[in-house]
């Protein structure tokens, strides 16, 4: 069973994502801000991260940017998601290491497809 | 209301207290960074969740809105005062109304709208002489395939649907048919038509408006819809509402979509414990016991409430033959529930049996390009030498996950050999050399299935450019023929309705019957573009008549002495080559007349007081079907005693019918020869 950490402050985007991904068959677990998805992730054996960027105690960027430092966790794949449009943010997730880039809301059919894609996911 | 609404909404209500606590705190304290950033990050959180509701765009436009002026207070671009305290506040006033209008009747009310543009209008005033607005994105909701309608079929008929869908162990169709408004003018029949559905289980109607009273009814309208539950095969059903694809959603759901527990939440009280009793005889298969549990306590519940609901739901499964345990070990847990979650899977259940969209696997290849292209830009990117590994294996990880999903396994090994090349050298040359060719052919498969597409639009967009280049000078006689060719067509395509409805009447093929129909509109509307293309062919800017007064209007004046400037305005306006012509000779009697007659010469009109130049303005302008074209100077006043005397008497001449007739007829009467002018004198 693949699994997928949504990190998001917002329980509305969270509960939505939680629903889209156990629909295409994804075991999914929650943080609620960056330093809470950050310890997960270094726990659990995770095949995705959904990371928003804004978020009290640890923002997306800086949550991406350490976890790419900790061998326990470097190569899990990780999408940023966000509400804004902004080439700045765009630029900055990349440079923290994200390996996609979509805007809220996201279409379930998009999200699934990048999962599936990311993590390998066979069906559907 | 579905769990993602209810969850919505409690968080909702948060969100925006904490948005008014921010507020407040900020304006005693405009400089606190922490309350700021707090007091933004709800705004953000509220208006992200809102963005999942497309039908809730008011609500989000004005949280944009809001979230956007914020940004700019925090960035220092703007200062934070009273009145835009006050604004934000009763913002986020008017939100908690509209959130209590949401809670009570699951939209928005009608009002929000305006109001909302109102108050974002008022929010982004502030931020106007700031440089680079953003633009608002129009989204397109996630949850725009979602079945909630089913929720309008009533209870005892959802469930004699499930009985009867479990019994015979078959798939549901469940079709929503909203006919037109205006559906009986195309011979349909709405009511037969959802009663004729094969296999049918179960039809509903739901009008769409209340009804109005009975003086205001017009019994010609359409109001009501249909929800129709059926076994019958899918081919089947798209076959029979193959010429009305806009008005039905046809969705093949499993029977367990149809449990949707309804009304009010009771009394949580009342239920304690159920979900342990329940639980218990569930294990034990006690479904008699089980069923007499749920009477017993149906008869102590209050009935509308969305418990009893779901104690009835339990009844009815339990009752069956072979009661789904799996499903049933689902709903007991949700007595516990302090809100009513819907169905735990409810939403989650329904879209799952939605159909995979046709474009699915577009969907999913453009996916594949944009994560191929992100990898690379990855690698293109600068990246601290301690993130370096991590961000290679995440690639890495990435890459192989698309090679699985697509089946191409066998080339894990290749991808193996790279990453080890790049992680020992350091040097990302090899990942970008693997990946540009992953592109290219990602890219080729998205242009195939836009290709077919675009192909026309590009084709249309080369003709028209064609078409600028090059006219044509065609024998007014032709263009006649095609005129009057296409009035017969117009005429002559009127006979198909007959056609079509002989068909159903007398021949009794309703098919045939229909398809006539539809090919009368496509050729209705093919006559009608092709009448207009033929008027616009004999259009002729004004121009062309206009084009020779300058010339006119020097060598008069000069040959009077007079000076006068013509103003020419809306030479582009068209009519029909016809009318342009016949315009041609009154326009210049008006115009030689004001030139003559009008215009004084520079010393009167000095000592009138007036510029020496006289002025006269060439004007025509399109006003609905009609093109008005108007003379003006700036001469004597009117009200000369000589012209009304004149004027007076060509009145009589004139029949008084023809008074109507605009003096710019040519058979105006009389002209009498004034030098070289041709002029009306008095």
């Amino acid at each position: 069973m693949k699994r997928v950490l949504v990190v998001d402050d917002g329980g509305t985007i969270r509960l939505y994502h939680r629903t889209v991904l156990t629909e295409a068959g994804f075991t999914v677990e929650e943080a609620v801000n960056g330093m809470e998805g950050l310890e997960k992730a270094m726990q659990g054996e995770f095949d995705l991260l959904l990371v928003d960027v804004n978020m009290p105690k640890m923002d997306g960027f800086r949550m991406i940017a350490q976890l790419r430092r900790e061998p326990a966790a470097w190569r899990v794949p990780v999408i940023m998601i966000t509400t804004e449009h902004r080439d700045v943010d765009r630029e900055q997730a990349l440079i923290a290491g994200a390996n996609l880039f979509l805007v809220k809301p996201v279409r379930p059919e998009e999200l699934r497809a990048a999962a599936c894609l990311m993590t390998g996911m066979e069906g559907l | 209301m579905t769990p993602l609404l209810v969850q919505f909404l409690s968080e909702a209500r948060d969100l925006i207290e904490e948005s008014v606590k921010g507020l407040l705190a900020l304006e005693e304290n405009p400089g606190d960074g922490a309350s700021m950033n707090r007091l933004f990050r709800s705004v953000h959180t509220l208006k992200g969740s809102s963005g999942l509701f497309e039908e809730y765009a008011a609500l989000t436009r004005v949280l944009h809105a809001g979230e956007d002026l914020l940004d700019s207070v925090r960035a220092g671009k703007l200062e934070l005062n009273g009145e835009m305290v006050d604004q934000l506040l009763s913002a986020m006033d008017r939100i908690g109304a509209w959130l209590s209008a949401i809670e009570q009747e699951e939209k928005l009310p009608d009002w929000a709208e305006p109001e909302g543009k109102a108050l974002a209008e008022k929010l982004r005033a502030w931020m106007a002489g700031l440089a680079g607005p953003k633009k608002e994105k129009a989204s397109v909701s996630p949850l725009a395939r979602d079945v909630a309608w089913l929720a309008e079929l009533p209870e005892s008929m959802a469930m004699a649907a499930y009985v009867a869908a479990v019994s015979a162990n078959h798939p549901l169709l469940a079709i929503r048919y909203a006919p037109d408004a205006q559906c009986f003018f195309q011979g349909d029949d709405p009511l037969l038509q959802a009663l004729r559905v094969p296999d049918l289980i179960a039809v509903h109607g739901v009008i769409n408006d209340p009804w109005p009273e009975s003086g205001l009814f017009d019994p010609f309208l359409c109001n009501l819809r249909f929800l129709v539950l059926c076994l019958a095969p899918r081919a089947v059903i798209d076959e029979m509402f193959l010429y009305l694809p806009d008005q039905v959603a046809i969705v093949e759901i499993s029977p367990k979509a149809l449990i949707r527990p309804r009304g009010p939440l009771g009394n949580p009280a009342q239920f304690t414990g159920m979900a342990e009793e329940f639980a218990a005889l569930l294990s034990r298969k006690a479904w008699p016991e089980m069923l007499a549990l749920a009477r017993r306590q149906l008869e102590v519940g209050e009935p509308d409430s969305w418990q009893a609901s779901l104690l009835r739901w339990i009844g009815v499964m339990t009752a069956l033959a072979t009661p789904d345990a799996g499903l049933l070990g689902t709903l007991f847990p949700l007595f516990d529930h302090s809100t009513p979650p819907g169905l735990a899977e409810g939403r989650g259940a329904a879209s799952r049996e939605s159909p995979v969209s046709p474009k699915g696997s577009t969907v999913e290849k453009a996916m594949l390009l944009a994560i191929l292209k992100a990898q690379l830009a990855l690698v293109d990117h600068p990246c601290p030498v301690e993130s370096r590994p991590g961000r290679v294996a995440s690639i890495l990880a990435v890459l192989s996950g698309c090679y699985a999903r697509l089946g191409r396994e066998r080339q894990l090994e290749a991808l193996e050999t790279v990453f080890r090349e790049t992680s020992e050298s350091s040097n990302f040359h090899s990942l970008r050399l693997l990946l540009q060719p992953l592109i290219q052919e990602a890219e080729g498969q998205v242009a195939a299935e836009e290709s077919v597409a675009v192909r026309p639009a590009a084709e249309a967009a080369a003709q028209s450019e064609k078409g600028r280049a090059v006219t044509l000078r065609v024998d007014q006689e032709r263009i006649d023929r095609i005129m009057n060719l296409t009035g017969e067509l117009v005429v002559a395509k009127n006979a198909i309705p007959f056609l079509a409805r002989e068909a159903e009447e007398v021949h009794n093929v309703r098919g045939l019957a229909k398809k006539l129909k539809d090919q009368y509109g496509v050729i209705n509307r093919i006559a009608e573009e092709l009448q207009s293309a033929v008027m616009q062919v004999r259009m002729m800017p004004v121009s062309t008549i206009f084009q020779r007064f300058p010339r006119l209007v020097r060598d008069l004046s000069r040959k009077l002495d007079k000076r006068i400037d013509l103003v020419i305005v809306g030479e582009t306006t068209e009519a029909d080559k016809n009318v342009i012509e016949e315009l041609s000779d009154p326009l210049i009697h008006l115009v030689r007349n004001s030139i003559d007659h009008g215009i004084e010469s520079p010393d009167d009109r000095e000592a009138a007081n007036k510029p020496r130049s006289g002025t006269i303005h060439l004007a025509a302008r399109q006003e609905g079907d009609e093109v008005i074209i108007e003379v003006r100077d700036d001469a004597y006043a009117a009200a000369e005693p000589a012209l009304i005397a004149r004027l007076l008497e060509v009145r009589d001449l004139l029949s008084a019918a023809d008074l109507g007739e605009p003096i710019h007829t040519p058979s105006w009467p009389a002209p009498v020869a004034s030098g070289e002018l041709l002029a009306v004198t008095s």
